[in-house]
């Protein structure tokens, strides 16, 4: 017996094969280099440009709510520069049906959904009126990971009423390991509700680092437990972005049950307009490599080439939404603030005696 | 009238900020969206961008200074004639906090905290830490900030309350805002009764403010190096005789003063002033070379006036009378203001090199030390016995390069050696 050393299990190669099957899908590369031409073939000119246009359209919404917020003008905001493929690239793949289910780095794509641009800055303000848009959507949630299990909800709800719709919905990296992310792919998997789990691993959580934050070498094997199909796309490519998205959206429209995306982004700055400092936690050698691999530089390039783009038009179409952010900011300024008596009213159709008690002591506050 | 752009919440639990720099000075043209200050705050430096465009009327909150959320930065003048609306929202903001805060409240948390080690405190890290490093018991302090969190502000103003522990020690006078934001630490010691206490005089005061603001201001940095005198001692000796004759006591000293004014001509980085408030240098033309005079009273620093247009016996003579004034305690204010750079000389009492502190708001001191019998390799190679000078030249390292400073050692080092050298260029 002892001298037989073979193993029952080799636990070490099994290790080692874990999550290797996973290969990022990629249509342009950072060179601007086509490396799936029969994926391309199926964008057209117009098409292009208007992923450019979304693209050069969530940078300047970037930066101009950034201004916002630091001149005191609008309450959280988190910022979304570097990744702008994999927020655009999937969101656009989604129907006006669809229903999405937002985290709190969500807001562009709660607005290309049908949200305003100033329902977004209300939200930002905790305004009442910052959640009641028409969009098919909930407000972006702040717990994190918690979208994961009401999308499996959702996603069963649009199954049993036989809609030709989907729930997709976004958490990051940090977001995995949270139990409710495997719960809701778990349950929405269970039930084969058709929901899209799309990750965005933008390489940390607040200072956490993605090597960190589990063992496994991808975040999309972890949708392997759940008995979910899976995908990892490379998240600064807006065409591959796009392409997973439709496919899985298609997938789970078909009634084949739910899909997870795991997008390969980086976010470029902190983690929250709150402040951190994230020379703190990570090194510009690690960041410059990523600031190289803007998704914005690799479609500048490709339609500029194509003759599609240029920088004018480029500097023009940030100017135009500037523009209309900052009267996005106007009409949410334009709302009156919101007074207690409004959130105590909103709490219950029917108040409690409780609260029907305070709504009368800040009546009489707010009448003076 | 002016928009007033106020500290914004920068961070989550953030009550306050420090104005690290200002990108914008009065009466510069500013677009909305131009950053316009940096503000630091406990987890990071933010940059703030303007939300008017217009003319910066005002710079409220200046360079360091500690701000609030909701204090005025800045006013910029963007054309709006809102003149009312731009007071009563302020007004109105102001009156809010105090509301919420209940006078009440404040003293009966101070009586609670000493029965009660265990209250809840809100309170950022680094103001618990500014507590500890005061001295102060932070559950003591009665909170001013939003949702009753204790403020920095809170701990710098709490010398004034009774149980303050360093109150006892502390001076009498009622320390003001500035002097609050230096860190006080009582002295503690297990070994007390083999100490005594003497209040400082005084000037001795003065002198540890001044030091310490000195090294405060300016970045300190000392070059050593010493130069061979044999022909200036043999100089030296030569007239000693002849100035005695007047009644004047040739030491080195107006020597070292001549080689300075040469010195300081040359590199008049070395004769000049940093004017924080406007960003400037200002050259000095004119040479008043101080001398740091000890006296039992304490340090002072008359200084030669105009030594550049005076001859090497008058320089001696006014040391001397200098000297003799600072022992007397009569020297006049004039006579220790306008200097230009200083020289502080231990070698007269047997030191060698040291790091003199730069007399503010001058950018360099020049520490003279003892003439030393040491091994020197002279002009032939040989090894011979050298009368070796130690000169120890600390400068502004802001406003002075390391070389510049060694270029201006190297050419007085020129003219100590060799002394006939200053008739030409002294």
């Amino acid at each position: 017996m002892a001298k037989d050393s073979k193993k029952v299990v080799d636990f070490a190669a099994i290790k080692a094969d874990l999550g290797k099957d996973f290969k990022p899908v990629q249509i342009l590369d950072n060179d601007a280099k086509v490396v799936n031409k029969e994926l391309m073939a199926t964008f057209s000119d117009e098409q292009l440009v208007d992923f450019m246009k979304k693209l050069v359209w969530e940078r300047a919404l970037h930066e101009q709510t950034m201004n916002f917020s630091r001149q005191g003008r609008l309450g959280f905001y988190a910022p979304t520069l570097g990744e702008e493929a994999s927020e655009m690239g999937t969101v656009s793949a989604f129907k006006e049906n669809d229903f999405l289910l937002p985290a709190y780095r969500d807001l562009p794509q709660l607005i290309q959904h049908g949200a305003t641009v100033a329902e977004g800055y209300l939200w930002s303000r905790g305004h009442v009126l910052g959640n009641q848009f028409k969009a098919r959507a909930i407000m972006p949630q702040i717990i994190i990971g918690a979208q994961m299990v009401e999308t499996a909800g959702v996603a069963l709800g649009l199954k049993k009423n036989g809609e030709d719709a989907v729930a997709f919905s976004y958490t990051g990296d940090g977001g995995t390991s949270q139990g409710d992310t495997y719960e809701g792919m778990n349950f929405a998997g269970a039930y084969e509700a058709p929901a899209v789990f799309i990750i965005q691993n933008n390489g940390y959580a607040i200072s956490v680092p993605r090597p960190k934050q589990t063992a496994a070498v991808t975040l999309a094997q972890k949708a392997v437990a759940a008995g979910i199909p899976s995908v990892q796309v490379d998240g600064m490519d807006i065409l591959a972005c796009y392409a997973v998205a439709k496919e899985a959206r298609d997938f789970a429209a078909a009634g084949n049950g739910p899909v997870m995306i795991e997008t390969l982004t980086y976010r470029f700055g902190a983690h929250s307009s709150a402040g951190d400092d994230p020379s703190r936690y990570r090194t510009k050698e690690e960041e410059q490599p990523w600031f190289e691999n803007d998704p914005l530089i690799r479609m500048r390039k490709y339609l500029t080439d194509k003759g599609q783009w240029s920088q004018e038009t480029e500097d023009a179409y940030v100017e135009e939404c500037k523009n209309s952010f900052k009267d996005a900011l106007k009409d949410a300024d334009a709302v009156a603030p919101e007074k207690v008596t409004d959130m105590l009213k909103n709490t219950f159709e029917v108040p409690t005696p409780d609260i029907a008690k305070q709504i009368a002591e800040f009546e009489e506050k707010e009448s003076k | 009238m002016a928009f007033k752009f106020t500290l914004p919440e920068l961070g989550e639990g953030m009550a306050e900020g420090e104005v690290a720099s200002w990108l914008v000075k009065e009466g510069d043209t500013v677009k909305e969206d131009d950053t316009i200050v940096e503000i630091q705050n406990d987890k990071s430096v933010s940059e703030l961008p303007t939300p008017v465009s217009g003319t910066v009327k005002k710079i409220v909150a200046q360079e360091g200074d500690t701000v609030e959320i909701g204090d005025t930065l800045v006013e910029i003048d963007d054309g709006s004639p809102d003149t009312g609306d731009d007071s009563a929202p302020a007004a109105a903001k102001e009156e809010a906090p105090v509301a919420e805060t209940p006078a009440t409240e404040a003293p009966a948390a101070t009586v609670a905290a000493l029965s009660e080690p265990n209250k809840l405190v809100l309170a950022m890290p680094s103001v618990r830490q500014f507590a500890r490093d005061k001295g102060i018991d932070i559950s003591t302090v009665a909170p001013s900030g939003n949702h009753g969190q204790v403020v920095k502000a809170d701990i710098e103003n709490y010398g004034g309350a009774a149980s303050a522990p360093v109150a006892t020690s502390a001076t009498p006078t009622a320390a003001p805002a500035k002097a609050a934001t230096q860190e006080v630490k009582p002295y503690k010691s297990d070994n007390g009764e083999a100490e005594t206490r003497e209040p400082m005089s005084p000037m001795r005061k003065i002198i540890a403010k001044s030091m310490r603001t000195s090294k405060d201001i300016s970045p300190h940095v000392t070059s050593f190096d010493d130069v061979e005198v044999s022909a200036l001692m043999a100089n030296r000796k030569k007239y000693k005789v002849a100035a005695a004759d007047q009644d004047i006591h040739l030491t080195f000293l107006p020597y070292v003063v001549k080689a300075l004014v040469a010195t300081i001509k040359k590199y008049p980085e070395l004769n000049a002033s940093i004017d924080d408030a406007s960003q400037e240098v200002v050259y000095k033309h004119y040479y008043n070379i101080g001398i740091a005079t000890n006296t039992d009273s304490g340090l002072y620093v008359p200084n030669i006036k105009d030594a550049d247009s005076k001859g090497m016996f008058a320089i001696a003579k006014e040391i001397s009378e200098n000297s003799e004034a600072a022992y007397a305690g009569k020297l006049s204010a004039k006579a220790m203001s306008g200097g230009s750079i200083t020289i502080s000389n231990v070698g007269s009492i047997g030191g060698g090199w040291f790091t003199p502190v730069i007399n503010q708001p001058e950018v360099a001191i020049l520490g003279v030390g003892k003439i030393a019998k040491e091994p020197y390799v002279n002009d032939d190679g040989e090894i011979v016995v050298g009368n070796m000078l130690k000169l120890s030249l600390s400068y502004d390292h802001r406003l002075i390069d390391g070389a510049l400073a060694q270029n201006a050692l190297n050419y007085m080092k020129q003219l100590l050696h060799d002394p006939a050298m200053m008739l030409m260029e002294g």
